[in-house]
């Protein structure tokens, strides 16, 4: 055990770090798109605040397009965009640009399902008071469905805990990289098994967050 | 203060297309409580929701103090919608927000002048009677202090038009009687016009100066209340 952790364990604090590292940076750039995307997917349907159906259609499109990329795929494809972006392809930092190409799809459509479970009357309640579709947008749908929205959160950085590992397997760095250079390739099983039990509870660590901070917040 | 002329609005489902209401006539006088009553499916929520254009009407005219708010858009129609306090069968509260946030929203929609925000805030929640439930949420109240919120929040603005659509149709009888007291209250002593549609004969009688019924999308009578309710009796 001592052994162990004198050959692995600053390796293991690295690739946990690195690992925390992608998930939430890349979790966050998400957000900055998938939320105002999201967003409009809602907005711009039939009979609600801004009916656009050409948009709605367009954005729908985008969406599935980038959606239904694997993501081993996607993250081969976008790595001249991301060498012309960062400089480099290889590297953590490198690993966020596929990470989040790969989640602004999927945080949209969360957030669009948030947004779908609000009570149509209550935007109706808003718009008679004489509020403008931005003011309905943000002082109404986003804090009324917050809780669902941490809770898509929580999701998409559990997602991207596990698509992190790949992303770390083809440009280098976080836990899965690990797990893949030293247990696969070196058949080194004890320390593949440390890896796995660090996702695990870095997972579970997120989930039960979302949920406590989506109930503590949540005054339905 | 309002006149609906030759309003009409027509439905345009995949099925066809369904007449919601047929040249429908109205004339609320100010400070009145206008009573709209028939049956399920008779159009009164399509009426009353073109009156702040929730609906588009597809074509006659809807005077509110002269001005036609089925001309209007955007800004024009959000400035005026804040004149037109309305209230719901269910509430649509903000349920993240507490009470006293609930009946500020109307005021920061509107802008401007945000000083006064506190004390009209609280007047209005000793209006409805709900000053010591400021800070809960909607879900720890029941349904009658629901619409009192809903009320305190609709003339937040000072509107000069309260609209009701079957807002008592969700509560039991003493909590019903409670609420339209309330309303009646609220148009003696600020003088708002009540517009109040609902299904219940019992509702007219308790508030209503005047009435209109409204069958198959037809306004089929209309008057003062005590001169109709023998009619209404035979309608309904
Ligand atoms: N968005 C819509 N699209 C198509 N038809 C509609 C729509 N809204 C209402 N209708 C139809 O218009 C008619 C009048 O509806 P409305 O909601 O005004 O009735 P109501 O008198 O308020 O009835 P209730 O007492 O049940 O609320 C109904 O037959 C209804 O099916
Ligand atoms: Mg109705």
């Amino acid at each position: 055990m001592g052994a162990f952790l004198e050959n692995y364990g600053a390796m293991l604090v690295q690739g946990t770090w690195d690992t925390l590292y992608m998930s939430f940076l890349s979790a966050l750039f998400a957000y900055l798109m998938g939320l105002p995307l999201g967003v409009a997917l809602a907005v711009t349907e039939p009979h609600h605040i801004l009916p656009r159906p050409h948009v709605n259609r367009i954005l729908n499109t985008v969406v599935n397009i980038v959606r239904s990329v694997p993501f081993i795929i996607l993250l081969i494809a976008v790595i001249p965009f991301t060498r012309w972006l960062v400089g480099t392809s290889i590297g953590v930092t490198a690993s966020i640009v596929p990470l989040v190409i790969g989640a602004v799809p999927f945080v949209a459509r969360l957030v669009e399902s948030s947004m779908k479970e609000l009570r149509k009357g209550i935007i109706e309640a808003a718009t008679a008071m004489g509020a403008s579709p931005f003011q309905i947008i943000y002082k109404v749908m986003i804090p009324e469905t917050m809780p669902s929205l941490v809770l898509g959160a929580s999701i998409t950085t559990i997602t991207l805990i596990g698509y992190s590992a790949m992303a770390g397997a083809v440009g280098g760095g976080g836990l899965g990289d690990l797990a893949i250079r030293y247990g696969y390739y070196r058949y080194d099983t004890t320390l593949m098994m440390v890896t796995i039990v660090l996702l695990v509870l870095i997972v579970q660590g997120v989930q039960l967050a979302g949920t406590r901070l989506s109930k503590k917040i949540n005054r339905q | 203060m309002i006149e609906i002329r030759n309003l009409c609005k027509v439905y345009h489902n995949p099925t066809g297309d369904f007449v919601a209401l047929d040249d429908v006539d109205l004339t609320i006088a100010q400070g009145e409580i206008y009573g709209v009553i028939g049956l399920s499916g008779a159009g009164k929520s399509t009426l009353i929701r073109c009156i702040n254009m929730l609906e588009k009407p597809s074509s006659g005219s809807i005077r509110i103090d002269g001005e036609d708010i089925t001309r209007m858009r955007g800004r024009e129609l959000r400035r005026i919608r804040q004149s037109l306090g309305m209230i719901f069968q269910d509430f649509n509260l903000l349920m993240q927000k507490t009470v006293e946030e609930n009946v500020r929203f109307p005021l920061e929609i509107a802008g401007g002048k945000q000083a006064g925000a506190d004390g009209k805030v609280r007047e209005l929640l000793r209006l409805v009677g709900l000053e010591e439930k400021a800070g809960a949420y909607p879900a720890q109240l029941s349904g009658g202090q629901k619409q009192r919120v809903a009320i305190a929040r609709a003339l937040a603005n000072d509107p000069k038009v309260l609209l009701c659509d079957e807002a008592t149709s969700a509560l039991d009888p003493l909590t019903t009687k409670s609420i339209l007291e309330l309303l009646k209250r609220i148009n003696e002593k600020i003088g708002v016009t009540i517009i109040l549609i609902t299904h219940e004969m019992k509702v007219v009688e308790a508030i209503c100066d005047k009435v209109a019924v409204i069958e198959n999308a037809r306004i089929v009578k209309d008057g003062p209340t005590a001169e109709h309710i023998g009619h209404f009796q035979e309608v309904m």
